[in-house]
């Protein structure tokens, strides 16, 4: 189903209050969507792939005054609670062999044991806004990432995977979302669902 | 799988043992990958010390001041020797040896060493080993049983130290390895397999504050149980050594 299509059919629920943006639906559409592959990263944690969507030839820039390799995000993450975040590395030809997530904190303790020693393959620490790098191969100069993100990222038209059976249950989130909030008649286009 | 032009058909990596436990668990996100890989290298060293018994051979060069740096999975040495005329000499263990610990300008100095190439043959086997691409099936010392040459192992500083009339060359060491370099590639034989991926569950496990007690232990006894299927296999003896045994009290004598 498309992103337009799934904000059309929340919007046209007849429980959903009239004024109600477009805006102010994707927001929730998107806590609903959040729930959704909550739970289906719980039920099957290695079976996220086909919400992952695939970022060719990230760049590979250099921080010079902490001498620390980094790649900036090319979309927000949908953060799931694993140690990459939901964000894969590879490198532009490889497979997932080529990285591993790592902790910042567990690097210290890495270095000082000798899996720090006899294991090279390079290590990746997401952050908010950039993946950065430990271990880096200097040589390469561009990445893939594969990466689970938020609804609000997708394109109106842009394909978005409800998995089979939770389509119902995610219209009624959406729904139940929108029904618990206090609402005030939105008089004001800004986009904001809170101000009049 | 060749590295070297050595056949490591029947060895597989300390990655292998990784991935066969993601495999196991079906978990294939790599967020414990290191985590797993140092119980598996403290694991392999474990075998090594109690049932694979994996001697390595080093073939290290000597420095000025009669030393040389042991080899960094070195745990415990079984022979030290040195190669002339084409053959393995041993040398002989001498603890009051002078150890090099003084330094001027960074240059290590050792005044009561003065290489001097005299050693007298003496000397033991040594066990077969690679040497680069050439796989040396024996190399044989003469038999005997004392030296005329010295060392000391200073382990402190992880060198050993050889008196002056050890001639200043290559020095052949035949050591108990850990198993695990820490330079180069680390090879299991495959008969470990099982026992590598059995000692990572039960210490996946046994640092799990959920994981049940029953749990623990079902796995430390999956352990124990391939630690003693690997200690039989390792130590069983080949037809030819239990026939060698037979007939070592066999004795021909004139029938009357």
């Amino acid at each position: 189903m498309k992103k337009e299509e799934i904000i059309e059919v929340v919007s046209a629920n007849p429980k959903i209050k009239e004024g109600l943006t477009p805006q102010m639906v994707e927001k929730y559409v998107e806590f609903a969507f959040n729930q959704i592959l909550f739970d289906t990263f719980k039920m099957a944690p290695s079976n996220m792939d086909i919400y992952r969507k695939t970022y060719k030839n990230i760049a590979i820039e250099k921080d010079e005054d902490t001498n620390t390799y980094y790649s900036m995000l090319p979309a927000p993450v949908a953060i799931l609670p694993e140690r990459s975040n939901g964000v894969r590395v590879q490198s532009m030809q490889g497979i997932n062999t080529d990285f591993v997530p790592v902790e910042e904190d567990s690097m210290d303790v890495f270095d000082g044991l000798e899996v720090g020693q006899v294991d090279k393959t390079m290590g990746y620490i997401v952050r908010s806004d950039r993946v950065e790098y430990y271990n880096f191969d200097s040589s390469i100069s561009s990445v893939k990432l594969k990466m689970v993100v938020p609804f609000s990222s997708y394109d109106y038209e842009e394909d978005i995977n409800i998995p089979m059976g939770k389509d119902e249950q995610f219209i009624q989130l959406v729904i139940t979302f929108l029904l618990n909030q206090n609402w005030i008649k939105d008089l004001s286009n800004d986009g904001n669902p809170k101000t009049t | 799988m060749s590295d070297d032009g050595r056949d490591l058909s029947g060895y597989i990596s300390l990655q292998n043992i990784v991935y066969n436990v993601m495999n196991d668990l079906g978990i294939y996100n790599k967020d414990n990958f290191k985590r797993y890989l140092q119980w598996a290298i403290r694991g392999f060293t474990q075998l090594n010390l109690y049932s694979l018994e994996s001697f390595n051979v080093a073939y290290l060069t000597m420095d000025e001041v009669g030393r040389v740096t042991l080899p960094d999975d070195f745990i415990d040495y079984t022979k030290i020797g040195i190669c002339k005329s084409g053959k393995i000499y041993t040398l002989g263990l001498n603890d009051d040896l002078c150890m090099s610990r003084s330094e001027e300008c960074g240059v290590p100095l050792n005044d009561s060493f003065n290489a001097a190439d005299d050693t007298l043959p003496a000397g033991y086997y040594f066990v077969s080993h690679f040497r680069g691409d050439n796989y040396i099936p024996a190399l044989y010392g003469l038999t005997g049983g004392f030296a005329e040459s010295y060392y000391r192992v200073d382990r402190k500083r992880g060198e050993i130290q050889f008196s002056s009339s050890v001639a200043r060359s290559e020095i052949i060491l035949e050591y108990l390895s850990s198993g695990v370099s820490l330079t180069g590639s680390t090879y299991i034989p495959r008969q470990a397999q099982e026992a590598l991926i059995a000692f990572v569950h039960y210490k996946r496990v046994e640092f799990d504050p959920m994981a049940p007690m029953n749990m623990k232990m079902f796995h430390k006894q999956e352990f124990d149980e391939e630690f003693n299927k690997l200690n039989s296999f390792e130590h069983m003896p080949t037809a030819q050594e239990i026939m060698d045994a037979l007939y070592k009290g066999y004795k021909a004598t004139p029938k009357r």
